[in-house]
């Protein structure tokens, strides 16, 4: 009996209408599915682009890390040339200055951080989303470059730990007191005086001291060698900011 | 619509019709989450299809790279050879030849980068990838390690020791004229003159000939520097076959 009220009950439904209403159902769902994710894909876009503009102020950063290590290379490269004649015996070169300048031209700088930056402000994912190949291969490259090759590291050289075994100790931490690094970029980067006009009362024995260690003069110019180095991989960094730079200047 | 049904077909107690109901907004939302699944994996691997074409560019890029740096070295190979040929006394290298070469030769070039393109990539792009001939050959250029081509890899003895002995001067009158100098069209990458006819100052390279021949351990530092650039190239080629193969893949799929 039961049975035959459902057949009744089956056949009395308007099924043309359960059809379109099953359909109604099925398209609804789907476009509110689709419409949803359109909407997350938007703002992922609209993330992305902010965060390419918020890329700005690292960028700046970054040209002015690699700026300032190009700057004070360039120092010791110059106190390089007085020590190099300085140990020449050339007359213009006072034994303080040479004293002075093999210290000067040991002093080194580099990216103390790892250069993660790029990749933990823009993840993997974010890179994916951008169309735009002019902005993409700049970022990637900065977001892959192996920032060890700018550490300060790279320039501990032979050099660098043989002309402070000669120097004497309180020499250097005078040096050190009145010429040694500075902090410029308001503390997110180091300087180095570019001349260092003072008195050292017994730099004769230390120029005798240098003088006597002929060596210095060939891990000199290795270190020397390593920092033409160090210029060729911060051209290298800075040309793929500028690209980057020039790419995203139409988002701001 | 259906839920003013509903309510209707409650208050008339049509059980048989809320059934009905209520299955058209079950079966309506599941086969609406289905069609949305299969959607999205379509819109997913569509996705994938466009990020394998966007990265053309850098696996033509590591191409280049492996041509360009293979050429990088058999320069300074070549400059290896006057320099040995120097040092085993030929009196065709004059000095001036001897101190450039033995500069040239200590000459590196690497890739530069802490982790390979492919991390940025993505694993989970890998996994849509249903060509089998594409996914092999890409997840193995992913896991290269790719510090292995960094100029650490170069970095060797000889690179420190001949640049104790040539003086600064002279190292950077080489650099000036016949230093490392970014590709044409490519800043990321470095070219070494194949030659350097440049005349350094006579009487300085006469005497940096003499110290260089002094040196004669240098000969030997020099032939396990070309060890270490031909063992280095070896992995260069592999990383670069990965890559033809992919590229060559895409290739395919794109026609």
């Amino acid at each position: 009996m039961i049975l035959r009220r459902l057949t009744e009950n089956l056949r009395l439904q308007n099924w043309t209408t359960i059809a379109i209403e099953l359909v109604i159902v099925i398209i609804g769902v789907f476009i509110g599915n689709s419409v949803n994710d359109w909407s997350q894909q938007r703002a992922a876009d609209r993330e992305t682009n902010e965060l390419l503009v918020e890329l700005r102020p690292e960028m700046i950063r970054q040209r002015q890390s690699m700026e300032s290590i190009r700057n004070y290379l360039q120092i010791t490269g110059r106190y390089a040339d007085v020590a190099f004649a300085g140990w020449r015996r050339d007359p213009k070169v006072s034994d303080a200055q040479f004293v002075i300048a093999a210290y000067q031209a040991s002093q080194s700088y580099g990216l103390s951080a790892n250069g993660q930056t790029w990749a933990e402000i823009f993840g993997g994912d974010q890179l994916r989303r951008i169309k735009d190949s002019a902005i993409r291969t700049p970022l990637q490259r900065l977001m892959t470059y192996d920032y060890s090759l700018l550490s300060y590291d790279r320039l501990n050289s032979k050099y660098r730990n043989d002309v402070r075994l000669i120097i004497p100790n309180d020499i250097q931490r005078q040096i050190r007191a009145a010429c040694g690094d500075h902090l410029i970029l308001d503390g997110k980067g180091l300087g180095l005086p570019p001349t260092c006009p003072i008195n050292i009362p017994n730099a004769d024995g230390a120029a005798t001291g240098l003088r006597a260690h002929p060596e210095l003069v060939g891990e000199l110019a290795q270190h020397e060698s390593l920092i033409s180095t160090q210029f060729t991989n911060v051209d290298l960094v800075e040309s793929q900011i500028d690209e980057l730079d020039r790419a995203i200047a139409h988002l701001r | 619509m259906i839920l003013r049904k509903l309510t209707a077909n409650l208050k008339t107690q049509n059980w048989t019709a809320v059934a009905i109901d209520f299955l058209i907004v079950v079966l309506g939302v599941f086969v609406g989450v289905q069609a949305s699944n299969w959607n999205q994996a379509r819109v997913e691997r569509a996705e994938t299809r466009r990020l394998l074409m966007r990265i053309e560019p850098e696996i033509d890029q590591i191409i280049s790279f492996a041509a360009n740096t293979r050429d990088y070295y058999a320069t300074t190979r070549h400059f290896a050879e006057t320099a040995f040929a120097a040092w085993h006394g030929d009196p065709k290298v004059s000095d001036n030849d001897f101190v450039i070469a033995a500069y040239q030769a200590s000459q590196i070039h690497g890739l530069g980068e802490s982790q390979s393109w492919a991390a940025v990539f993505g694993a989970d792009q890998l996994r849509n990838v249903d060509d089998d001939r594409l996914r092999v050959p890409l997840a193995r250029l992913m896991a290269f390690d790719v510090q292995a081509l960094n100029s650490n890899a170069v970095a060797s003895r000889y690179r420190d020791d001949v640049r104790m002995v040539i003086p600064d001067s002279l190292q950077q009158a080489i650099r000036k004229s016949c230093g490392d100098r970014p590709l044409p069209g490519d800043t990321t990458q470095l070219a070494l003159p194949h030659r350097c006819p440049i005349q350094l100052d006579p009487a300085a390279t006469k005497r940096v000939a003499a110290d260089l021949r002094a040196h004669s351990e240098l000969a030997r530092e020099l032939s396990l520097h070309l060890a270490g650039v031909d063992s280095y190239l070896n992995s260069l080629r592999n990383y670069a076959e990965e890559a033809r193969i992919v590229r060559d893949r895409l290739s395919a799929l794109n026609r």
